[in-house]
């Protein structure tokens, strides 16, 4: 029962064009109507039941059923991602290529918006397709604005040779005044669709061969409006009527409501054991032989409905084997009307067979609906509770609301697994205190209940199926660690996550997966840092997932780890970890997820690390591209972030820029977590200060609050060293060091390798330019050490020319002292990263400075853009003529320039000034 | 709805509403319509009765629609209780 994969089983009577017989009156004013809608976006077919609208469509669809997809819509396809999915898979019955790789975004465990599947749809739709007719019946069903929005955004972007055909009772809340005024729609409505005088005459006499007078037809017009259903009933009843003026007299004469009056005539009309079995069957949405069995409690009920179906007895069937059949919509109303009236003691117990006959055939949610109507909450709860037990890790629990609404309070209240389900599913919906109500609601009936256990849905066999009061305090805990997620409230995730570890049973293992990934992710990203209490928490949600088989859990925590493995320095295995979860998440069908994007992306860094560019330039690039299909803004700001970070690498700053500023609009507009914009902050200074932009690097000094008075926050560490990197651009050199080496205390005690090895060669630099080589030289083989497990380049590379200097010195002090053993790196190490400065940079159309300006340059390239002489400039400064020239040669070989005026010109198009 | 508005509906103050619709409808409809008391006015029927909120009223709209009644007029009564 608990599946892996998430499952859409689509019910293949929904998606086939209805088997109706055919119209007996063709009617070509409306074929011409659908013939022309076929040039606009949507047609739309709204009348109340009975008008016939579906076999119009049917009819129509049937004439050649290659162009046309079909979708019945009923009342559960209200989830917007199962909508979409079965409108693919509609049109998939039109060619199967179609939405593929969208289908695969909708069914996967972190399904995309819905815009983005709907795109990667639309652009599967290559023209190749000749104009074809997507059928929605019945869309009046639908009540969730989501979907109403989804189609609406199909609409506005609708191939050109696709039409979307909709049949409702009511109008939809969709764009009709816009598409009216742009001419894009069709619309047939209640009077097209009613029959004519000409018509209900073709009908009477020429099909049905009643022999009706033109005075005869003229009655039956003006009592029925037209209306199809009432003139089918009342054809039904006629041929049972010798003297038929005389009945269609008695009928106009009568003010009787049409249903009212001629259902009467034809129920009356039929032998009693067909009347009995009508009433009965009639609270079923469709019928089969064996579910009429079990209701009726009677066999041969394939004959009688044969028998319906020969007599045209106002069902019709959904499949071309005619298994399932289903009553016309205003004939199963007034039989159900007929049943409470004449047997309501018989209701409940009708459904309760149909419930039963519905769970022992697996159709669950059916199941679910009969229970309910046979008000035996009791079992409902028990379904629910399977139900939500088997999605309850992905994001469909909200999708139960509905029916915990449903179920009374009483029980509700007896049952405590059902409340932490609704506090979850409550929680997902976006209401934290009425979760939090349930969950306390939970918590008080666990102190009340005598028994030590709790019975709840064992999902495999290994699980116990009943819980000891404590496990179900978990279960507790782990919602509490969702609800505080939701409220960012970290110290809350870790304290409930970890209670919630402590308390639950072992054998649970998806809630043990999902809490240990929970106090991970709080540990290692959105906290504090600490790589090794991530660690501990993810190694036990991998161990855990692993064993309860959830796929999706799993690749999460296996690449949390890698991460924390990259972080720590073991690129090597978090290489390799990264790319058997790429072959996990093909194996498992989760390649087209957010998940597989950033895996990709953090490979791609890491090859850029080791300096293999090409390939990790690429690899990230691939991952971008994945994120830009839209699964979640946290993956694609992520994903950005890395790609700025390789352009970095290959120097092309610009693009850089350009990619930090995208991810700044996105999180004006979205809730971006701090550690991406942290660390998307401390790029752009490290940008910045390579470009020599002084004015922005100050002001973001003075933004970001960068105080040595506080204690440094882990997340903010790389912010930390780029100010490093500016005291030290201004040759405050204590300063530098001593903030330095309170990062180092932090990053050591963290264990954050990769920070350490950037702190140590900023140092070293420290000491270069302060001539004290040994001293420098010592950080430098720090560095090395730290480096050399996992083959770090381009973190050196980065540094610049003082780092290849001091390297070179490395190298050659080596050769006389002391074996690898004693020094911790190798040269042939050394030597590698040596060969890796020699490479060029890419890319020169940059618009930054490869050397920045210094204050003092700076400040004399104000003043000559001011106006002033350098003898002006002497003055004003204090400082030599000589001095002043000087300053405007090294102004002038920075900027790649050669006169005063094309310095002032070329130091605007940089924002230097 | 304002939040008070739904507090209102939450402490179960039902609506008086009366529903006119064109046809004489049998009484035992009565169910069909949430116990709404049927009577016949000339060739109109007219529904009254206590509504829990306005979802509930518009799931007795859907049912008369789904009937192909004829709405003749919607009428909200001051509640006497």
């Amino acid at each position: 029962m608990n599946s892996n994969k998430p499952q859409f089983s689509f019910l293949k009577t929904k998606l086939s064009i209805p088997l109706l017989r055919p119209a007996l009156v063709s009617r070509p004013r409306l074929m011409e109507c659908l013939k022309e809608g076929m040039e606009r976006k949507l047609v739309l077919v709204a009348a109340p039941a009975g008008f016939g609208k579906t076999t119009l469509l049917s009819d129509w669809a049937h004439r050649d059923d290659r162009l046309v997809a079909w979708f019945s819509i009923d009342r559960n396809d209200n989830n917007p991602l199962l909508f979409c999915s079965y409108v693919i898979a509609a049109l998939q019955n039109i060619d199967k290529n179609i939405g593929k790789a969208a289908l695969n975004m909708l069914q996967s465990p972190q399904p995309p918006p819905l815009e983005s599947a709907l795109i990667t749809l639309i652009n599967s739709m290559a023209p190749r397709n000749p104009h074809f007719g997507l059928v929605l019946d019945d869309y009046h069903l639908v009540d969730n604005g989501k979907i109403h929005d989804a189609l609406s955004f199909l609409i506005d972007h609708l191939p050109e040779q696709m039409h979307i055909i909709l049949t409702t009772r009511a109008d939809p809340s969709l764009p009709l005044a816009r598409l009216r005024a742009r001419n894009q729609l069709t619309e047939i409505r209640a009077s097209d669709l009613c029959f004519t005088a000409d018509e209900i005459a073709e009908l009477c006499n020429e099909r049905l061969k009643l022999g009706l007078s033109s005075d005869d037809i003229e009655m039956l017009s003006a009592r029925t409006e037209g209306w199809i259903s009432g003139l089918q009933l009342a054809a039904h009843s006629l041929r049972k009527h010798s003297d038929k003026s005389a009945f269609i007299e008695e009928f106009k004469g009568d003010n009787r409501h049409i249903v009212d009056y001629l259902g009467e005539e034809v129920l009356n009309h039929q032998p009693e054991h067909i009347q009995n079995f009508l009433l009965q069957t009639s609270i079923l949405n469709r019928l089969s032989e064996p579910l009429c069995e079990a209701v009726t409690q009677q066999s041969h009920c394939q004959n009688l409905l044969d028998k319906l179906d020969k007599a045209n007895l106002f069902i019709f069937p959904l499949d071309s084997e005619r298994k399932w059949f289903r009553y016309h919509g205003l004939f199963a109303d007034l039989l159900q009307q007929r049943l409470r009236q004449f047997h309501s003691d018989m209701v409940k117990e009708l459904h309760h067979r149909a419930y039963k006959w519905f769970l022992r055939n697996r159709y669950r949610e059916e199941a679910m609906d009969h229970a309910l109507a046979a008000e035996d909450y009791e079992h409902l709860a028990v379904l629910i509770e399977e139900f939500a037990d088997s999605i309850w890790d992905r994001d469909h629990l909200v999708d139960l609301l509905r029916w915990f609404d449903a179920l009374p309070e009483k029980t509700l209240s007896s049952r405590p697994n059902i409340l932490i389900y609704h506090a979850r599913s409550l929680n997902m919906a976006g209401r934290q205190e009425e979760a939090e109500a349930k969950l306390h609601a939970a918590e008080q009936l666990l102190k009340s209940i005598r028994a030590e256990n709790v019975d709840v849905p064992a999902v495999n066999a290994d699980h116990p199926g009943r819980l000891n009061k404590s496990a179900i305090m978990g279960r507790i805990a782990t919602i509490r660690a969702f609800i505080s997620a939701y409220k960012g409230d970290l110290q809350g995730i870790k304290h409930h996550a970890r209670t919630a570890i402590i308390s639950l049973d072992e054998r649970d293992l998806m809630w043990r997966s999902v809490a240990a990934t929970t106090l991970g992710f709080a540990h290692g990203w959105s906290g504090d840092g600490d790589m090794m209490s991530a660690r501990f928490a993810f190694a036990e949600a991998i161990a855990v997932s692993e064993l309860g088989g959830n796929t999706f859990f799993h690749l999460f925590a296996k690449s949390c780890l890698a991460h924390i493995d990259a972080f720590q320095g073991r690129l090597k295995q978090a290489e390799v970890s990264l790319r058997e979860l790429l072959e996990y998440a093909k194996d498992n069908d989760l390649h087209l997820t957010g998940m597989t994007a950033s895996i990709l992306s953090s490979l791609g860094l890491i090859l850029c690390e080791k300096n293999e560019i090409d390939e990790g330039a690429a690899l990230v690039r691939e991952g971008l591209g994945l994120a830009e299909q839209g699964f979640d803004i946290v993956t694609l700001a992520a994903c950005k972030l890395n790609m700025a970070r390789v352009l970095f690498y290959t120097d092309e700053r610009d693009q850089a820029l350009a990619l930090i500023k995208e991810i700044e609009t996105l999180w004006a507009e979205y809730e971006i977590p701090p550690w991406i914009r942290d660390a998307t902050s401390a790029l752009k200074a490290w940008l910045w200060l390579r470009c020599g932009r002084q004015h922005e690097m100050s002001k973001w000094v003075a933004e970001r609050e960068l105080k040595f008075d506080t204690a440094i926050h882990p997340r903010r560490e790389m912010e930390y060293v780029v100010f490093v990197r500016y005291l030290m651009a201004q040759k405050k050199y204590d300063d530098a060091e001593h903030w330095l080496d309170r990062l180092i205390a932090g990053a050591e005690a963290g264990m954050r390798v990769i920070s350490l090895i950037q702190m140590r060669l900023l140092k070293a630099q420290i000491y270069d330019a302060q001539n004290k080589l040994p001293a420098a030289l010592e950080e430098l083989e720090l560095a090395l050490y730290l480096a050399q497990p996992g083959r770090f380049v381009r973190t050196f590379v980065s540094e610049g020319k003082p780092i290849a200097e001091l390297l070179e010195q490395v190298i050659n002090k080596d050769a006389s002292v002391g074996s690898e053993s004693q020094r911790g790196y190798s040269p042939a190490y050394v030597k590698k990263i040596l060969s890796a400065f020699k490479i060029e940079p890419k890319s020169q159309t940059n618009t930054c400075l490869n050397e920045p300006l210094s204050d003092r340059e700076l400040e004399v390239l104000c003043l000559i853009a001011a106006g002033l002489s350098n003898k002006e400039i002497a003055e004003k400064l204090f400082v030599s003529l000589n001095t002043v020239r000087t300053h405007t040669k090294s102004i002038n070989a920075k900027l790649d320039v050669h006169s005063r005026t094309q310095a002032v010109a070329r130091a605007k198009e940089l924002d230097l000034l | 709805m304002s939040k008070d508005d739904a507090m209102k509906n939450h402490s179960k103050v039902p609506f008086q509403y009366r529903i006119k619709v064109k046809g004489c409808l049998n009484q035992e409809w009565e169910h069909w319509f949430d116990g709404m008391a049927i009577s016949h006015e000339g060739a109109y029927t007219s529904l009254k009765g206590k509504v829990a909120d306005q979802a509930a009223l518009h799931g007795l709209l859907d049912r008369i629609r789904d009937l192909n009644l004829t709405l003749v007029y919607l009428e909200h009564l001051k509640n006497t209780e």
